[in-house]
């Protein structure tokens, strides 16, 4: 039998379109945005306080300050790693000036902001550790959206 | 020293680092399949569903690369991605034409044969005639063996299919195509010998 592949390729070369400099920036833009969203998703606030933290309301520094106190747990954290927390938050435009943190009973990865007056709470539960550049913590499971899931599960 | 420039990383290396949260490797292996991507959806989407199933698989896999392993070829592990979203989207498109009444047997395929290749892809016949004569699945099977350079048992599992099925694809693919693609040939051959005698006369 005569090799097909040579005709193949070279006509599958021609059905390929050429590397779109477009297409690659808005692919990179969808990878990002999911990014922010997977994070923001993952530091939540408890579902019994009308608190609700947004993407905008949010920074990377921000994520990256809760999981800089997750990680340094069961230690206290430093004041100063409080203070980048409460910062970034407030630079970020959040009202949450005066606040403490503690972890949040019963609920591991978890870190608390509290504000003094008792009103308002965030907590930053942390599932996805991974998703952080340098963070060699394994994550735990995170659990996929309902509907099929086009992700496969692991090595055949 | 300089770094090694990230083109001469292997997929896998880049995925792993990638894993570790460096984005400009998740870049690169955009980068990498991207067009390679558009290629293979484009035989069996319209070329816009594949610029978004092409999107959407990256976006699939740089979230959930924590599963990666790299047992798996990362070309392989991205094209099972991008088959299933193909293969999701396909099934939605069809039950949006069931339920309009549309005839229900040649729903994917009227899409699939008409719009799937643009004025000017036609010249490349040969797939084309691939699709026609083989239809759909076989079609994509040799795509990514001839094209990716998969062997079969990839093929399987980006297939979603057997590797028995896939060799049987490959073989009665060949055996479809020889005759084809000689005649093809032979066309193209002498089309070309015709256009060069015209040119020396002309000379």
């Amino acid at each position: 039998m005569r090799d097909l592949g040579p005709q193949l390729r070279e006509d599958a070369a021609r059905l390929t379109p050429a590397f779109d400099e477009a297409l690659h920036a808005r692919t990179m833009q969808r990878v990002q945005a999911a990014r922010r969203e997977r994070l923001v998703a993952t530091v939540r606030a408890p579902a019994h306080f009308s608190w609700r933290l947004t993407a905008g309301a949010l920074t990377m520094s921000t994520i990256a300050a809760a999981l800089t106190i997750w990680a340094t747990r069961p230690a206290e954290p430093t004041p100063a790693q409080v203070d980048a927390v409460i910062q970034s938050i407030a630079d970020a435009g959040a009202p949450i000036r005066d606040t403490f943190t503690r972890p949040i009973t019963g609920m591991p990865n978890s870190a608390l902001l509290v504000r003094d007056d008792g009103e308002r709470l965030v907590s930053f539960v942390v599932d996805q550790l991974t998703m952080l550049p340098g963070t060699q913590t394994p994550a735990p499971h995170m659990p996929t959206p309902a509907g099929s899931d086009p992700v496969p599960q692991g090595p055949v | 020293m300089p770094l090694p420039s990230l083109e001469t990383w292997s997929d896998e290396q880049l995925a792993l680092e990638a894993q570790a949260g460096s984005s400009a490797c998740f870049e690169e292996l955009v980068r990498r399949y991207q067009a390679r991507l558009m290629g293979f959806l484009g035989r069996s989407v319209m070329r816009a569903d594949a610029e978004d199933v092409t999107q959407e698989a990256f976006v699939q896999a740089f979230l959930n690369l924590d599963r990666y392993s790299t047992r798996w070829r990362f070309k392989t592990w991205l094209f099972v991605i991008a088959q299933r979203l193909m293969i999701d989207r396909l099934r939605r498109q069809k039950r949006q034409r069931t339920t309009r009444d549309v005839s229900e047997a040649d729903a994917v395929t009227a899409i699939d044969a008409s719009d799937a290749l643009t004025a000017g892809e036609q010249s490349a016949r040969l797939w084309s005639i691939a699709r026609e004569t083989l239809g759909e699945e076989p079609m994509r099977a040799i795509w990514l063996h001839y094209v990716e350079g998969m062997n079969t048992r990839d093929v399987a599992r980006v297939m979603d299919r057997s590797w028995v099925w896939v060799k049987t694809a490959l073989h009665r693919a060949r055996r479809k195509l020889e005759p084809v693609l000689g005649d093809f040939v032979d066309t193209e051959f002498r089309q070309r010998q015709a256009d060069r005698k015209q040119v020396m006369t002309h000379a």
